[in-house]
């Protein structure tokens, strides 16, 4: 069983499995975290996916001569809207939430399961709509390296574009005026909107962000991990990417190592097979990694709170000692 | 004298509000069931059909009514399950878990523990089911009472561990290796918890479990409302602070209501699985969890309404599925029925100029009385 272990583990298939499973946990994992800086639990990410992933796949069907581009394209815009609408009904409709989240993630699952049957006869899936996926690409010279060219070159354009976004996403919420409002308003919406930040608004905002995420997730699902929409393709990825950012606190480069650390189970588990462990006992290892990890955080801004608190506390104290002395 | 004049103007707010909440209530769900004839109306290819079967089909015939009881039952359990958790402003999820591991010990007592006596085998395994239940809440309530973890997302998690380790003991241990998906049987034709009369269309079945199912709503409902803890609780959920500075203790609160909660989406899944299964072949979360949630919000928080709420619910999938098998739609649309519905009926803002006017009419009308009232005492 240890030999097998060590089998997969030095097995650069391995590795080029993780790198093309990650994204589209990463990506939502990614919008989920942005919502959060501003204050917004994105719950419904699970539902967006679905959404956007069949309104894509749907569009290029029908208007986009089965281009996949056209469907990355829709799905962004539709994983906005979605967006856009979390934020309608929970700021200016005042519903809680977490409840809209989960309303979306109803009129995900049934929604894309009816119109999907509606528009192509089938229950399950859309495989007689074959959209087509996104190029892969292959890097030059780092295809050319031995190890490291077989696991980084040759991935699916979508797959790129979804690292990339960790650094993007980095800049937007440390680096501009945006990321900063937005991180403001997480923080103290009071605060911010006592120096004329709307808080309503810079939320709408994050959730729409957040949505087109979700959008580009649902369109990976289609486009780059298979050709068709599935009835329940996501699988629950929208909610391991809504973990992924809790256990890395919302900002996005620990949400995005907790998502590859996800990656890394979903890989092992395609390639348990021969290692005498049952598949299924392997797909639960994520989910512990998650408690575990959550746990670990949670330890961890609790410590970092006390000893801010603590500090707080200590420089009082050096305060009115010297206020005393001077008297 | 100004006392009960007061008392007076607070019970017409009171209705004002009560009605304006039962309004939103009628609007919410017309916009729902509107919503669906339109999307029936224009898929099917027999539009009168399927609006038929999907308002009336379980009213047709004994079978049809059956399988409506049998969706009712599960949604009762994990709807009151959800109004104790969010009484208290718990967000626990793990009810998915705990109801696909209420089935899965039931599976387990009534295959090798008491196999073929259901006499012992109801009674032990709605007891294991309850207990393995409360085990799947506990422990993300636990990491919160320790470690201030997100009870939401390890929840949540907890869902995907039960259901991956279940399938595993499964395919690992329980099945039946003269089969391929499933487990040894407990039975030899029926279901232990049912009795079944008729045949075809016309089989009525009689569920047992809808009278547990009933009894823990009535218990639950006395908890809430008549006792000192359920009072305590439902202080904690309407204002935590508040709670803990009259000393209530918020956080064994927390602790004892999930672990009520998870004890009561253990034994739904014991029933459902005694109720309807004579071997065990679950390999996916069944849904009803989450269904809970919806239930919940339906009902207010109040076990009182979800019997109702549950037996709404289920009818308007009985119809679907009726509906689905002969025409052509995706049973599917009840999601989306209920995800529009959750919507707008909790929407704190949808409606609201029509409340302010129904306060407004109230407080009139109100005067008026007043002002009558004077004149006749000046005369």
């Amino acid at each position: 069983m240890f030999e097998s272990f060590v089998q997969i583990l030095t097995n650069p298939n391995f590795y080029s499995n993780v790198v093309a499973v990650t994204p589209p946990i990463l990506l939502a994992a990614l919008g989920c975290a942005v919502a959060e800086k501003s204050n917004s639990t994105n719950m419904g990410m699970e539902g967006i996916m679905l959404i956007s992933s069949l309104t894509g796949v749907l569009a290029s069907y029908y208007i986009g001569h089965n281009n996949p581009w056209l469907e990355l394209v829709v799905a962004i815009l539709v994983g906005g809207l979605l967006g856009y609408l979390v934020a309608f009904f929970a700021l200016k409709l005042r519903v809680d939430i977490i409840l809209v989240g989960i309303a979306m993630n109803l009129l995900g699952s049934g929604g894309t399961a009816f119109f999907m049957y509606v528009f192509t006869g089938d229950r399950s899936s859309t495989n007689s709509l074959q959209t087509g996926t996104l190029p892969q690409i292959n890097i030059p010279f780092i295809q050319d390296i031995p190890v490291l060219g077989k696991i980084l070159s040759g991935q699916n354009v979508l797959t790129y574009v979804s690292y990339v976004m960790i650094f993007v996403l980095s800049y937007l919420v440390f680096k501009t005026k945006l990321g900063v409002r937005i991180r403001a308003v997480g923080e103290n919406a009071n605060a911010a909107e006592s120096v004329g930040i709307s808080s309503v608004r810079i939320r709408t905002i994050a959730l729409i962000i957040s949505g087109m995420l979700g959008g580009m997730a649902g369109a990976f699902m289609s486009s780059a991990y298979v050709s068709y929409f599935a009835k329940d393709i996501t699988a629950g990825r929208g909610f391991i990417g809504l973990a992924a950012c809790s256990m890395g606190g919302a900002n996005p480069v620990p949400t995005a190592l907790t998502s590859i650390l996800f990656g890394f189970f979903y890989a092992l588990s395609n390639f348990a097979r021969n290692t005498g462990i049952s598949d299924n006992l392997i797909k639960m290892w994520p989910y512990m990694a998650t408690i575990v990890g959550v746990v670990i955080y949670s330890i961890k801004k609790t410590n970092d709170e006390k000893k801010r608190l603590a500090g707080e506390a200590g420089e009082i104290v050096k305060k009115e000692h010297r206020h005393s002395e001077l008297h | 004298m100004l006392k009960e004049k007061l008392a007076a103007l607070n019970l017409a707010n009171m209705n004002a509000q009560q009605k304006h909440s039962l309004l939103r209530m009628a609007v919410s769900i017309a916009i729902g069931l509107g919503l669906a004839t339109l999307l029936i109306l224009l898929t099917s290819d027999k539009p009168m059909d399927s609006l038929r079967y999907y308002f009336t089909a379980p009213l047709q015939n004994a079978s049809y009514f059956s399988y409506w009881v049998q969706k009712t039952i599960p949604l009762i359990f994990t709807g009151t399950a959800v109004c104790i958790m969010f009484s208290a402003n718990q967000f626990n999820l793990g009810l998915e878990g705990s109801f696909l591991f209420g089935g899965l010990v039931a599976a387990v007592i009534n295959i090798y523990i008491t196999p073929f006596n259901p006499a012992l085998g109801i009674p032990l395994s709605l007891v294991a089911g309850a207990l393995v239940g409360a085990l799947i809440t506990f422990i993300p309530a636990l990491l919160d009472r320790l470690f201030n973890a997100s009870v939401m997302v390890t929840s949540l998690m907890m869902n995907y561990i039960c259901l991956w380790f279940s399938t595993y003991l499964l395919f690992s241990h329980l099945k039946d290796p003269r089969s391929s998906k499933n487990s040894y049987n407990w039975a030899e034709k029926d279901p232990i918890m049912v009795l079944k009369f008729g045949k075809g269309n016309q089989q009525l079945t009689i569920y047992f479990s809808i009278l547990i199912a009933l009894l823990v709503v009535v218990l639950a409902w006395f908890f809430l409302y008549r006792t000192k803890t359920g009072y305590k609780l439902r202080t904690v959920g309407v204002n935590h602070n508040f709670a803990r500075y009259v000393g209530i203790n918020a956080v064994s609160i927390a602790i004892v209501v999930q672990l009520i909660g998870g004890a009561i989406g253990g034994i739904g899944g014991a029933c459902e699985i005694m109720s309807n299964y004579i071997n065990y072949s679950w390999v996916d979360l069944t849904g009803f969890g989450w269904d809970g949630v919806t239930i919940a919000i339906f009902a207010k928080n109040n076990p009182k309404n979800v019997p109702l709420a549950a037996i709404f619910i289920a009818f308007l999938r009985t119809g679907a599925m009726v509906m689905s098998y002969k025409t052509n739609i995706q049973n599917d649309l009840t999601s989306v029925i209920e995800g529009v519905v959750i919507l707008f009926l909790l929407a704190e803002k949808f409606l609201s100029k029509t409340y302010r006017k129904m306060i407004v009419k109230e407080t009139e009308e109100n005067r008026r009385l007043e002002a009558e009232m004077q004149k006749k005492e000046a005369n």
